[in-house]
């Protein structure tokens, strides 16, 4: 697995990562961005929901935003730890 | 009044903007008949120092001046365009969350860059600093050349030195100015993620210069977290809860409905005497008591509902709960973000239905909205109460558990199912398919403050109170006139069936004798169109103004003692199932058709319920009889 690849979704537990890319297409993407997900942005993966560890919620900029795993395919990162 | 100046309060969801609007209008507020969660425009009265009095208007939550929902539209179209005739606020009050700066100060720059009179509150100082921020908040106000005043609105503090910063800027109505931090080059020439990426890279510039130390996670979140989101303890928790909350509003609202029935008897007494044997006796024994009567006493379950689901939202756990719910939701083609409203709708389809504002794709909008009605709404409660109570034995099942309760059970159950049903095929039916977007925010969690629960509650009792003094007195008065008119040839009053709700039911007998109904209940069903606990009171009309014939005693008590005598079990429980689907709500499919702006969707509901109605109710006849 080559880091170019990774996506929000390969983060373990408790795992942060800095945001590459937004991959989505807007007004999604532009959504992201207002939440605090923009480029080099740090975030960590706070919990996973029960069934299906789908939807999880992340923490960036002191906030805990919950996300399905279908559009955090969409963010690119760079795992940090 | 309309185009008079005012003060608009603006921030993003859950900054505490609602807190600070009670505590700044004290107990005197407008909201636009029927609000959905704060997604109305509120307007009150803001009293300053000098005891000038000002329009204070709460607009809703936003996260951008780029809308993605309808009630962010709302807000976003007050401050670029202004109210009614153009009007822009003379003053902005934005709320500032001090334990959200990292983001909710990038929003304020952006508003800023509108160049409106603005200062900021910086609210839930205590939490922050609890937490371990410690800012420098005349460095902010200096940097960001604008009045800032930390506040902790639960508490009431800071809101002195708030009012006379207030009345500081209303008097030199200074032009802020729009020219934002972000220096270097102008923001206008930049695309809109160039912008936001701008703001955000001031947010932190602005930060590391005012902040002397960052603030901390929120520990109880955490902690509250680690249970709440838990993988089992999480999901079993959510499901106990649902069940105190509905097992709660069965058995915990029964003393105070006793009080309500026991007033409503004793003033029936007290004034029977005086009036009995007149046109206007009748009409208030027959007519006004029993109809409205028999609604009335519901208002003690409908408020219990909404005072749990306040105090969910207020607490945080309610995006916590759409969030566990989110599995759910996906397998029909809904998200998470759709159980929020559809819990309200079990106390009210109407604030159900305007809730779903926030739901940013307008498929899974529409969907909800079409759903919201088979969720069993405390107007069906009476209906099934008294039918429960007439047709199903109270058989002891086991332990705590009896036959009624669990019948009763099953009708929410099945009413909310079928809702899921529905919302899947109509998905399968429309053209524009599921983009499977859920993104909410998880606020950190809070102790709900009472103040502001108990006055959104005293909203909804004076919604309901106005609906009994009403459509439902209107109703009443209706049933009384059509039931103990016209006339006959001796000038006394006709037997039922000789009146005019007694002629209409027999013409519309046979459509529904299929069913197990007879002319009375047809009459019933009529009237509830206009809101289906009408039929209660109707039946209640009905029959106290058939007894009155016989000079027997009108006695609400004794209505389920009475139809018990007069209908089949098949009837009864036939009755039961036509209600779970009926769409028996005017006021519904008017706020469906001011929601969606359009005849298409009111017309498509009350066409699906009624077949699903009709189709459950035969069914349910044949099996039985």
């Amino acid at each position: 697995m080559t880091q170019d690849l990774l996506t929000l979704n390969d983060l373990k537990p408790g795992q942060s990562a800095t945001i590459l890319e937004i991959l989505s297409d807007e007004p999604l993407a532009e959504r992201f961005w207002t939440l605090g997900l923009t480029p080099q942005a740090q975030v960590t993966l706070a919990h996973q929901a029960p069934f299906g560890k789908d939807p999880i919620a992340i923490q960036v900029r002191g906030s805990l935003l919950a996300l399905r795993r279908e559009q955090a395919s969409q963010i690119r990162v760079r795992i940090l730890s | 009044m309309q185009d008079s100046p005012y003060i608009a309060l603006v921030g993003s969801p859950n900054c505490g903007k609602t807190v600070l609007f009670n505590q700044l209008s004290g107990l005197r507020h407008k909201v636009a008949n029927y609000p959905g969660v704060t997604v109305e425009k509120k307007e009150g009265k803001l009293t300053l120092l000098d005891q000038s009095t000002h329009r204070l208007v709460d607009l809703p939550g936003i996260y951008s001046l780029n809308p993605k929902t309808l009630d962010e539209e709302v807000t976003i179209k007050v401050l670029q365009e202004g109210f009614g005739e153009g009007l822009k606020p003379q003053l902005i009050l934005f709320v500032l969350d001090a334990t959200l700066l990292d983001r909710q100060l990038a929003l304020l720059l952006e508003v800023k860059e509108l160049g409106l009179p603005m200062i900021v509150a910086l609210n839930m100082m205590d939490l922050a600093k609890g937490r371990g921020l410690q800012l420098d908040d005349k460095k902010l106000s200096q940097i960001l050349d604008l009045p800032v005043f930390p506040i902790v609105a639960t508490k009431n503090q800071g809101i002195k030195e708030l009012l006379e910063g207030i009345a500081h800027s209303l008097s030199k109505s200074l032009e802020t100015n729009s020219s934002s931090l972000v220096a270097s080059e102008k923001i206008e020439n930049l695309n809109p993620k160039e912008k936001i990426k701008a703001r955000f890279q001031k947010v932190d510039e602005v930060l590391s210069q005012v902040q002397t130390k960052a603030i901390g996670d929120s520990l109880w979140t955490k902690r509250l977290d680690k249970v709440f989101l838990h993988p089992i303890w999480g999901t079993l928790l959510l499901y106990v809860f649902l069940a105190i909350l509905f097992q709660g509003i069965f058995s915990w609202s029964e003393l105070p409905m006793s009080w309500i029935e026991g007033y409503l008897a004793s003033l029936g007494n007290f004034i029977s005497p005086y009036i009995s044997n007149s046109w206007l006796g009748s009409l208030i024994l027959d007519g006004v008591l029993p109809g409205v009567g028999s609604v009335l006493v519901f208002l003690p379950q409908i408020l219990f509902l909404f005072l749990v689901i306040f105090l969910l939202e207020d607490s945080g756990y309610m995006a916590r709960a759409a969030f566990l719910m989110d599995f759910h939701m996906k397998k029909v083609g809904l998200t998470g973000r759709a159980f929020i409203p559809l819990l309200s709708s079990f106390a009210c389809a109407i604030p159900g239905i305007m809730g779903a504002r926030t739901i940013e794709n307008q498929r899974d909008r529409l969907l909800t909205i079409m759903i919201s009605p088979l969720m069993a709404c405390s107007a069906r409660l009476p209906v099934y109460a008294l039918l429960i109570g007439a047709f199903v034995p109270n058989t002891q099942i086991w332990g705590p558990f009896r036959l009624q309760g669990l019948v009763l059970l099953s009708l929410y159950l099945f009413g909310a199912l079928s809702g899921m049903a529905l919302a899947w095929v109509l998905g399968k039916l429309m053209k524009q398919k599921a983009n499977g977007l859920f993104l909410m925010e998880l606020p950190t969690y809070k102790i709900p403050q009472l103040k502001t629960v108990l006055l959104k509650i005293w909203d909804r009792a004076l919604i309901f109170l106005k609906r009994a003094g009403t459509v439902i007195l209107a109703a009443s008065l209706a049933i009384w006139f059509l039931s103990t008119y016209p006339k006959n040839d001796f000038g006394k009053s006709p037997s039922l069936d000789q009146s005019y709700a007694g002629r209409a039911g027999k013409f519309l007998e046979p459509l529904v004798k299929p069913l197990g109904f007879d002319d009375k209940i047809a009459v019933g069903l009529l009237t509830g169109i206009v809101a289906r606990e009408v039929i209660v009171g109707s039946l209640a009309t009905i029959y106290a103004v058939e007894d009155s014939d016989q000079g027997e005693e009108v006695q609400i008590k004794n209505l389920s003692e009475h139809i018990k005598g007069r209908w089949s079990t098949a009837t009864g429980l036939s009755l039961l199932v036509f209600f779970i689907f009926a769409m028996q709500c005017l006021s519904t499919l008017v706020v469906v058709y001011r929601e969606t702006a359009s005849l298409k969707y009111p017309m498509l509901m009350f066409v699906i319920m009624s077949s699903l109605a009709y189709v459950a109710s035969w069914v349910t006849y044949s099996i039985f009889s």
